[in-house]
């Protein structure tokens, strides 16, 4: 029995070992070009919203839509308007019944 | 993002030097970070000089500026230019969401730049609207414009669709700019 419960806890060590090296290892590989683009800064991301307002048409529509986009342009562009829409068509089909018309309000034309 | 314009009629297409160094000078205003980094790139499509006409030309900008500045601005002026057309399809990579180029064997992403896009558009309304009535208007105008651009073959249909897709924010650019005189054919000052 001690020699049972030796090569138990041995085999216990070597699988917590091979699953702590999985769950590392990709953190040790070089970042791909992607990773690397994703992980620079965006200068876009600081939009004076006043500015950009002045560029459109002007009015408190246009002044909406620059405080909007240049929270938008904060955003990585995976979230941007398009992804969060098919998050959100996604999100949908996962969605409860009860959550529908919630989600249906978030989801605009194309 | 993009900004458009009513084109007229009478209009001269395409944006003038004068109009695309006011409409630069309003970008930088708006968005500090990228002018003081020095990582905003303005681009011309379409004829006249400093124009780019072809895909290679527009790669050719475009790479060595993403190299530099993977997080940059860059503002591509009259995207609907009659003569546009060639250079649209290496525009796509830099909308894309996962979008990168390729050059010299190398990967260059794309995908951390902002882009702002201009142009001028025929049966966009004057009149005020509210933004997603005006987002689908412009849109619906880029399309039309953009496939006549591209010649009207199916190849250029589908870009112009596949540009359509990739523009998430539209305003019209405020009306001051366009009557600025020399910004375009219509000044009204």
């Amino acid at each position: 029995l001690p020699l049972l419960l030796a090569l138990l806890a041995l085999a216990l060590a070597v699988a917590a070992a091979l699953l702590w090296a999985h769950r590392t290892a990709p953190r040790r590989r070089a970042p791909s070009p992607v990773a690397a683009a994703l992980g620079a800064e965006r200068c876009a991301a600081s939009a004076d919203a006043s500015a950009l307002a002045a560029l459109a048409a002007g009015g408190p529509t246009w002044r909406e839509w620059a405080a909007a986009t240049a929270e938008e342009l904060a955003a990585p562009r995976a979230t941007s308007a398009l992804s969060q829409q098919k998050a959100d068509v996604g999100a949908l089909l996962r969605a409860p019944v009860s959550s529908i018309a919630h989600l249906l309000t978030r989801i605009n034309a194309p | 993002v993009l900004l458009a314009m009513p084109l007229h009629d009478a209009d001269d297409a395409a944006l003038s030097a004068a109009a695309t160094s006011y409409i630069d000078a309003a970008v930088d205003a708006a968005f500090p970070a990228c002018a003081a980094s020095r990582c905003r790139l303005s681009l011309r499509l379409g004829a006249g000089a400093g124009a780019l006409h072809s895909r290679g030309a527009l790669q050719a900008a475009l790479v060595p500026f993403l190299r530099r500045c993977p997080g940059g601005l860059v503002v591509v002026h009259d995207v609907a230019s009659p003569q546009a057309g060639p250079a649209l399809p290496a525009l796509l990579p830099l909308l894309s969401e996962a979008g990168q180029y390729e050059a010299d064997g190398a990967a260059v992403p794309a995908v951390r730049a902002a882009v702002l896009l201009t142009a001028r558009l025929a049966g966009l309304s004057d009149d005020a609207m509210d933004e997603e009535a005006y987002r689908r208007a412009a849109k619906g105008a880029l399309v039309a414009a953009l496939a006549k651009a591209g010649g009207g073959g199916e190849g250029a249909g589908n870009v112009a669709k596949a540009m359509r897709r990739r523009v998430d924010a539209v305003a019209p650019l405020r009306a001051a700019l366009q009557g600025r005189p020399g910004i375009v054919g219509d000044a009204t000052l």
